[in-house]
């Protein structure tokens, strides 16, 4: 936005010299469009790195280990370098220069004197203790501090130590860990929210999706985590429909992208057939596994999403005189309700043949939502699902190059299509742009 | 109110490391402070540098018995476990039993609070089943493989570190420092190690069961024995072991007979079934051995004389012979020296036996194959 906001600026002097415009109308405009006053990402991500890597430096120094360095100097040393560094961030909070990217640096350099705090007491006291106990209280230090500042550097940092803490407790020590998941949760995702930051948000999810997928596969069962993946993708992506409305409308973004992105991972995944992936769609045999609680939950969450998703349909509809955009977004989500009854088919004792209608309906599925996001990306002039459909599209031909398509007279068809295919969306988009700009003219005109 | 919270969260992280300080300070200054014998290695961590990384025996669960309670218990990994250490001749601390229930401080056991590092203890070689926190010792760039080389290499003189250790009324452990034995001791594999089997010594053992031992005390072994062994003896003696005073003054030690001041023993003595033969090493007279500084005692091993022959219980008997020749290859054994119990026989005057070094040495581990380990 501030990119464009400037852009104006540059042409609205221009139009002004020119006398296309007056003053008065070239103040309002400006007015109108005001440079952003957000921060300097670049310059604050420089701060953030400039501060790790010397906070690692700092750490390596004392990884040394000076014999002639008595401990209490180390110690001394270690202290005064975690407080001075907070000190200079509270002093600078206090000046009325906007000094924030300096102010989270040095914050977020105290946070790395306090980790090296931690490891130069083992080195010193040659502890050898549980070590993802250090991850925890170097996570705690930053989860506090983003709160406290708030940060959402220190946000990062907590959100990767968190999840490295939560990953080293289930696959070094074998331990059932919900408390990472737990933290992230309830303290790290409202962070987020609250910071609006899109890359918090996007880190937190991408966390607890993966911690939550460890801890049930490692500890108890694999044969839900794909059901788990698909429905908490198909959450996020109703969800990110209803979050526009909310004080954090960007967060429609990222939730769409992360759920976008499992599922149609997952639905690339039930286009393929084989005696594994069919033991990740179906359900466990009760009679073997006898009922457990995971046989609910996996239960539970298809339903929960298929209801959700049967609302998002109901309140979200194309009426009769929709757009063509709004008519290919409907369809969309028919698709998605689809697979989701696919998925819920294959839950029951489905025989060989049925599992194969469900497999080649997979398939048909996912060549629809390609076809569907080439539409509406040349319908709204989007390169981006575009782009996406086709490359989608191709990887779904190669993958069936082997077990549909056997004969060489099949796979010459299959390319000739996909390739058809492809010059045609290439002449659409192309056509699309030019009928765009032809109607843009008439209208200056 | 956002000072105040920024204020606090920074105090809470200075606060979390002086409690660290204060935990580690308070047990160096009111715990009890041992020596353990220990052996390094030299790894290097990323964040804290050169550090060597100590194996004690009080790691391995099959070092010493285990009162579980209830007595079925199966602790699993991450289970607390208590070393109670008993003081050894010399002033080494070891331990002497394991348990899973906090011993009563009452009955002032000196104990160390541990942790299960496997589902699985005691099935593998040389692993760590139990951590007490103490198994990282940090130093200076540089310096971890000074310690390694004092320490010794395989087949070589090797020189056991002590580990200084405080401990508090807990079992929290904090190591505080580490010196030398004063000897070092080192075996030599002989080339023609393992036995040269005959065509029929498909029997498990090549040797008789009832061992007729006839020993002189003199150092030079000389026995006579009706083994009937499918071995080809020659005059090679197949295991040499050596020991140096490393120290600036001479020690003594007891080695009365047939060099009976050192015994052979499973790696694994708990739930090993090899066995010394009785009657080895009785009656032995105390026989002092003085070490100049620098001196090495050398001392033939003929694994072949019954002096050396272990016994096993097979299925239907107990076979006594040279371990080499029995069938099962898989166990490790060392060449021990301990100044408490030298195989009971130890009968001179007390002021005798406290000028002899008080200690035990323990040589690398070797199997019957010629591997050492």
């Amino acid at each position: 936005m501030s990119k464009h906001a400037a852009w104006l600026r540059q042409e609205v002097g221009q139009w002004l010299q020119e006398g296309l415009i007056d003053q008065t109308t070239a103040s309002a405009i400006t007015a109108r469009y005001p440079l952003s006053s957000q921060r300097s990402w670049g310059l604050f991500i420089l701060t953030a790195i400039g501060a790790l890597i010397f906070g690692l430096g700092i750490m390596l120094f004392f990884a040394y280990n000076w014999a002639a360095l008595p401990k209490e100097a180390k110690l001394a040393l270690i202290f005064s370098g975690l407080l001075s560094s907070h000190g200079i961030g509270w002093w600078l909070r206090r000046k009325p220069a906007d000094t924030t990217n300096l102010v989270e640096g040095f914050h977020l350099l105290g946070t790395m004197m306090f980790c090296a705090g931690i490891w130069l007491i083992a080195q010193i006291y040659h502890m050898d203790e549980h070590y993802p106990t250090a991850l925890l209280l170097w996570g705690l230090g930053a989860l506090s501090l983003g709160w406290a500042i708030p940060s959402v550097i220190q946000g990062l940092l907590a959100t990767v130590l968190i999840s490295v803490w939560g990953i080293s407790e289930t696959l070094d020590f074998n331990r059932i860990h919900l408390a990472s998941i737990a933290i992230i949760g309830l303290t790290l995702l409202p962070l987020a929210w609250r910071q609006r930051s899109r890359t918090l948000l996007a880190l937190t999810i991408v966390a607890l999706f993966g911690l939550l997928q460890l801890t049930i596969a490692y500890h108890w069962t694999p044969v839900i985590v794909f059901k788990l993946l698909f429905c908490s993708a198909l959450i996020l992506l109703a969800i990110s429909h209803w979050s526009r409305g909310t004080q954090f409308p960007q967060s429609a973004s990222v939730l769409k992208a992360i759920g976008a992105f499992v599922y149609g991972a997952c639905l690339l995944y039930m286009t393929f057939i084989s005696e594994f992936s069919l033991s990740m769609l179906t359900l466990p045999n009760p009679a073997a596994d006898n009922v457990h609680w995971y046989l609910y939950l996996n239960w539970g969450m298809l339903i929960i999403t298929t209801a959700l998703w049967i609302l998002l349909m109901v309140v979200g509809r194309a009426g009769k005189n929709a757009s063509p955009m709004d008519r290919t977004l409907s369809l969309q989500r028919i698709a998605v309700l689809i697979s989701l009854l696919i998925l819920l088919a294959y839950q029951f004792n489905t025989s060989p043949a049925f599992q194969a209608f469900l497999h080649l309906l997979s398939n048909v599925v996912l060549a629809l939502h390609c076809v569907l996001l080439i539409i509406r990306g040349t319908d709204a002039l989007q390169w981006r699902p575009v782009a996406l459909g086709c490359m989608t599209l191709c990887v779904l031909i190669m993958a069936r190059f082997d077990d549909l398509f056997q004969s060489l007279l099949m796979r010459s068809a299959a390319f000739l299509i996909i390739g058809a295919l492809l010059f045609y969306v290439g002449h659409r988009y192309s056509r699309r742009k030019l009928q765009e700009q032809t109607l843009e003219e008439q209208t200056h005109a | 109110m956002r000072n105040t919270l920024l204020a606090l969260c920074i105090a809470a992280q200075a606060f979390t490391l002086a409690w660290m300080v204060y935990g580690r300070e308070s047990v160096i200054a009111h715990g009890a402070s041992v020596s353990i014998a220990t052996a390094p290695l030299d790894p290097r961590d990323p964040f804290r540098g050169d550090f060597v990384r100590l194996r004690y025996a009080l790691n391995s669960l099959s070092h010493a018995p285990t009162h579980w309670i209830p007595a079925d218990a199966q602790p699993r990994k991450g289970d607390r476990i208590y070393a109670v250490l008993q003081e050894r001749p010399g002033g080494l601390h070891d331990v002497a039993y394991f348990t899973n229930v906090k011993p009563d401080n009452t009955t002032n056991e000196l104990f160390l609070r541990g942790r299960l590092r496997t589902d699985n203890p005691g099935n593998a070689f040389n692993r760590v089943d139990v951590g007490y926190g103490i198994e990282q010792l940090f130093v200076e760039q540089g310096h971890g493989i000074d310690i390694e080389q004092r320490q010794g290499v395989r087949g070589g003189l090797q020189n056991a570190m002590h580990a200084r250790v405080s401990i508090d009324a807990n079992g929290t452990a904090v190591l505080t420092g580490h010196d030398w034995n004063a000897l070092a001791i080192g075996i030599e594999i002989a080339s023609d190690f393992a036995l040269n089997r005959g065509a029929d010594a498909d029997n498990g053992v090549g040797a008789t069961t009832d061992t007729d031992t006839d020993t002189d005390t003199d150092t030079d072994t000389d026995t006579d024995t009706d083994t009937d062994t499918d071995t080809d003896t020659d005059n090679t003696v197949p295991l040499t072991l050596t020991i140096v005073n490393q120290s600036n003054a001479p020690i003594g030690l007891n080695n009365p007979g047939d060099n009976c001041g050192f015994r052979l023993e499973p790696m694994n003595r708990i739930i090993s079934e090899y066995r010394e033969p009785e009657g080895i090493c009785s009656d032995q007279s105390e026989a002092p051995l003085t070490l100049a500084p620098g001196e090495p005692l050398v001392i033939p091993i003929d694994l072949s004389a019954p002096r050396w022959h272990m016994s096993l219980p097979l299925a239907d008997e107990t076979r006594t012979a040279d371990i080499r020749s029995f069938r099962d290859n898989g166990e490790w054994f060392r060449l021990v020296y301990r100044s408490d119990e030298q195989n009971g026989q130890v009968s001179g005057s007390a002021s005798a036996s406290t000028a002899y070094w008080q200690g035990e040495l323990i040589s690398q581990a070797f199997n019957a194959l010629g591997q050492v380990d």
